[in-house]
């Protein structure tokens, strides 16, 4: 995505305290709620539901405050070989209970082994919010009707293509672009697709853009979402 | 029972850390800071120190030097568990051993029941 990082602007310094700031009174709740959860004569489900709301605003609050390190230069970005396929398992394993419990199925179609160069935590990190956005943020659910959310990697051309899809998720190259657009003129950035702003999304974005990835509209199997590819490395391959 | 010096400047959080600990069988005392943390210890010596390093007035790392220099808490682990990610220190690996520091938990990442396994890998670790 191009011009991720001007998302942020000149106030992004001022984004990231406020941000780093609000950890604190989420973690709070979410340790509240961990703690009540020990109480069976508390109603379980609603203590849970806190808990996953805050924990989820913690990942996207710590995701952001990463994006903004990387995209300042504040903290190096360590590559190291890597098979997406892990990542995107590992992303999967985490995303599982609060999937089942938003009527999404998960599948994975790991279709390539190939290593490539990356920083394993960023990359799962930006997965995470990816998945997140779509579980969380998705308003087309109809009557319990089960969604799937696939974790797709698959060779394309001299790329590896690691994304996530669904049949509950309406975004096209357009959508995508229009969002990018609206950033700063509508409260809605993405209404086609849910309520929220899938904010995770811009924020995994600029977390694989200060890799030199792009993320993207794709699809997979007629399944819509978003994908980045990462190059191959023929050297790696060799190892 | 094992004994836990909790070092944590914010309330909520340290009260919510003590009771979760309380409920697992384990003995909380509670400081807000440094000073406060070596008073207790020095009423009643801890098994194990869980240290916030973004402490009021001071810095983690000074109250760890200091509590380090009492030759009778030589052997207490100490468990950083901060808002700082570990990152953030130019420290690698051997410098934290020197410190006596046993694990480093970044706190928005380690929920309760994650520091409480940590805490009881650290006690397995060190046979107390």
């Amino acid at each position: 995505m191009k011009g991720t990082t001007s998302l942020v602007g000149a106030d992004q310094y001022l984004l990231k305290s406020i941000a780093e700031e609000l950890r604190l009174p989420l973690i709070q709740i979410s340790r509240l709620a961990e703690l009540n959860l020990q109480n069976k004569n508390i109603n379980q489900t609603d203590i849970k539901k806190m808990e996953t709301s805050a924990d989820l605003a913690i990942q996207l609050l710590e995701s952001f405050i990463l994006g903004v390190e990387y995209s300042d230069h504040q903290t190096e970005i360590e590559l190291s070989p890597i098979t997406i396929g892990a990542v995107l398992n590992d992303v999967a394993h985490q995303v599982n209970k609060l999937a089942t419990a938003n009527n999404y199925d998960i599948e994975l179609s790991v279709k390539s082994a190939h290593p490539v160069m990356g920083n394993y935590e960023a990359i799962k990190m930006a997965y995470l919010n990816i998945a997140h956005t779509i579980i969380t943020g998705s308003t087309r659910h109809e009557n319990n009707r089960r969604s799937s959310l696939v974790f797709a990697v698959y060779n394309r051309g001299p790329k590896n293509m690691a994304g996530i899809y669904s049949n509950n998720l309406d975004i096209t190259k357009n959508v995508w672009e229009r969002s990018i657009n609206n950033f700063e003129k509508s409260r809605q950035k993405m209404p086609e697709f849910s309520h929220i702003n899938g904010s995770g999304f811009f924020v995994a974005s600029s977390i694989l853009e200060a890799m030199s990835l792009e993320l993207n509209p794709s699809k997979f199997h007629g399944d819509k979402g978003l994908a980045a590819g990462f190059p191959l490395s023929q050297q790696l391959q060799l190892v | 029972m094992k004994k836990i010096l909790l070092i944590e400047p914010d309330k909520t959080l340290s009260k919510v850390t003590s009771e979760y600990l309380v409920s697992k069988g384990m003995d909380v005392m509670i400081a807000e800071g440094a000073q406060e943390a070596v008073n207790l210890a020095d009423q009643n010596e801890p098994d194990l120190v869980i240290l916030e390093i973004q402490l009021k007035r001071h810095n983690g790392i000074d109250f760890i030097h200091e509590f380090r220099s009492y030759p009778e808490w030589h052997g207490i682990p100490i468990v950083i568990y901060s808002m700082i990610p570990k990152k953030e220190f130019t420290f690698d690996n051997n410098a934290w051993m020197e410190l006596g520091v046993s694990k480093y938990l970044y706190k928005p990442k380690v929920k309760l029941n994650e520091l409480f396994n940590e805490l009881n890998e650290v006690f397995s670790e060190i046979k107390i």
